[in-house]
């Protein structure tokens, strides 16, 4: 496909999205963590009843 | 205001200042963007640092849903005449551009209608509408006319019958096919400024809205069907003002878009809206250009001539582009459902679908304000002579365009400003609804961690898009 072989022309301007994937990245360990705090909430929460 | 907050604000500030501070080139003539003082593609993190900031502050700072219940308040009243008044202006308008477009010369540049269409209506009026409410309501000619008909048929045959109920699987999908179809003359047709033929499609367009006027009622099919109607009422839901026939109100800002219901076809309507315009920008890219030959070449193979080819590449890139922006906008709807397993992907779109208002009205306006700042004077001269026949009504035939009273670099700081505006605000509409919907902060915030990622994603494929043109 001549999309891809013109790819060095347009692949430089995958830079302005770089802060996409930087936020994506930070997005995911954060939902990663809440997730993992709340199980253990529960968890803890069970033990004490 | 505790500490995060107010280092976040002190951030967001600083954030802010980056992106406004750098000096534009003097404003003489046209300045290249590239005596911008930092790479373009250095906006997108600045961008990014203020809606990361703006949502740690919104998080901190705004704990309870304050816009869905915002009251608007009178300013003033308005005279019962204005209205009809307003409509007979809309309709003249209304009258002179079919008349100039069929009757006037065909140079597109020479006529009002290509200019009055694609500038003044498509971009103008949504630039009104943020700030005056919504301002094409009282000026629309087919709901002028609709009434007005009405008006006459009452008088004439005393007990009309009631419309049909307008459908509520309906809803907005007209609009938002209405909205298609013009990204398609003005992106795909490739006569789409062609005088008569704009005149052709504004009469066609009118024959609709008059048999949805007549099936439905005029005001249950403005404010579903009517697709500038409904384009152009969703934009001025942002506006402080609230205009209605009889008084002008002030309200809460984004507490009209908040109290937006969205309906069957909103969300389709808002990613036709935010797909076309960023088709637009695509067109200028070289991604598109290589995928755009490749596309035409396969429509040429299977034995199409070359106009249809050319106009059906077009079509696909549109349809993708849209198909693209709806994709993205549900993945943003489908991370909500990390905190709330009660409700489908399509149940959150809907509830969130104000947020994407904003935004689509900042790609408007940063995609077109370049275009607006330079066209819009044409209408100086266009109105003195409206067919292009050498008449010079008010005087002002001879006037030009001024290239030079805005430099292409400060396009570019109005652009990006009103970018991260439209996404910082479509970020804090849709964590009122999050507080709202789930009450607690904590768990609204967790609920909104992809809808950030969504509107970052939107803001830079924004700023990637006006990169391309020059």
């Amino acid at each position: 496909m001549p999309i891809l072989a013109h790819t060095g022309h347009w692949a430089v301007s995958l830079i302005y999205f770089s802060p996409v994937v930087v936020v994506t990245g930070g997005i995911a360990v954060t939902a990663w963590r809440d997730r993992r705090r709340e199980r253990r909430e529960e968890d803890d929460s069970e033990r004490a009843a | 205001m505790n500490r995060a907050a107010l280092t976040a604000a002190w951030t967001a500030s600083a954030a802010c200042a980056s992106l406004v501070a750098a000096t534009p080139a003097a404003a003489h003539g046209l300045v290249g963007k590239q005596d911008l003082p930092i790479p373009r593609w250095m906006f997108a993190w600045s961008a990014t640092i203020v809606l990361v900031i703006s949502f740690v502050g919104l998080a901190a700072l705004w704990t309870k849903p304050i816009l869905v219940a915002a009251h608007a308040k009178r300013v003033i009243g308005l005279p019962a005449l204005l209205d009809p008044l307003l409509g007979a202006i809309g309709v003249a308008w209304f009258a002179l551009l079919i008349y100039a477009g069929f009757a006037g010369s065909q140079v597109e540049t020479a006529n009002l209608v290509p200019t009055s269409v694609y500038v003044m209506f498509w971009v103008g009026i949504p630039m009104l509408s943020l700030v005056f409410g919504d301002v094409f309501r009282p000026l629309n000619p087919w709901r002028a006319i609709g009434r007005f008909t009405g008006w006459i048929v009452q008088k004439a045959m005393g007990d009309v019958p009631d419309p049909i109920a307008y459908p509520t699987g309906l809803g907005h999908w007209p609009a938002a096919i209405g909205i298609f179809l013009f990204a398609c003359l003005e992106l795909v047709y490739s006569d789409g400024t062609d005088p008569s033929h704009l005149a052709a499609l504004i009469v066609a367009y009118s024959v609709v809205q008059f048999l949805g006027m007549a099936i439905f009622g005029v005001r249950p099919w403005c404010a579903h069907g009517d697709a500038f109607g409904v384009y152009f009422g969703l934009f001025a839901t942002l506006s402080f003002l609230r205009l209605s026939p009889r008084a002008i109100a002030r309200r809460v800002p984004l507490s009209g878009t908040a109290q937006v219901v969205p309906i069957a076809g909103t969300i389709g309507l808002l990613c036709v809206m935010i797909g076309s315009t960023s088709f637009d920008g695509f067109t200028s890219t070289e991604v598109w250009r290589t995928m755009a030959d490749w596309l035409r070449e396969r429509y040429l193979d299977i034995g199409l001539s070359l106009r249809p080819a050319v106009e059906l590449t077009f079509l696909t890139g549109l349809v993708l582009c849209t198909a693209a922006i709806s994709a993205l906008y549900l993945l943003g709807a489908r991370g909500i459902r990390t905190v709330d397993r009660t409700r489908t992907t399509m149940e959150l779109a809907r509830k969130f679908a104000p947020s994407l208002i904003p935004i689509a009205l900042a790609y408007v306006l940063a995609h077109y304000f370049g275009m607006f700042a330079y066209q819009s004077q044409a209408m100086a001269f266009l109105v003195s002579d409206p067919l292009g026949r050498g008449s010079d009504l008010f005087g002002t035939a001879s006037a030009t365009i001024d290239y030079g009273w805005i430099s292409a670099t400060a396009i570019w700081y109005v652009q990006i400003t009103v970018l991260v505006l439209g996404h910082a605000a479509g970020l804090a509409l849709a964590h009122d609804r999050a507080l709202e919907l789930y009450g607690s902060g904590r768990k609204a915030t967790q609920s909104q961690y992809w809808m950030l990622g969504v509107m970052i994603t939107f803001t830079c494929l924004a700023l990637w898009l006006l990169s391309n043109v020059d």
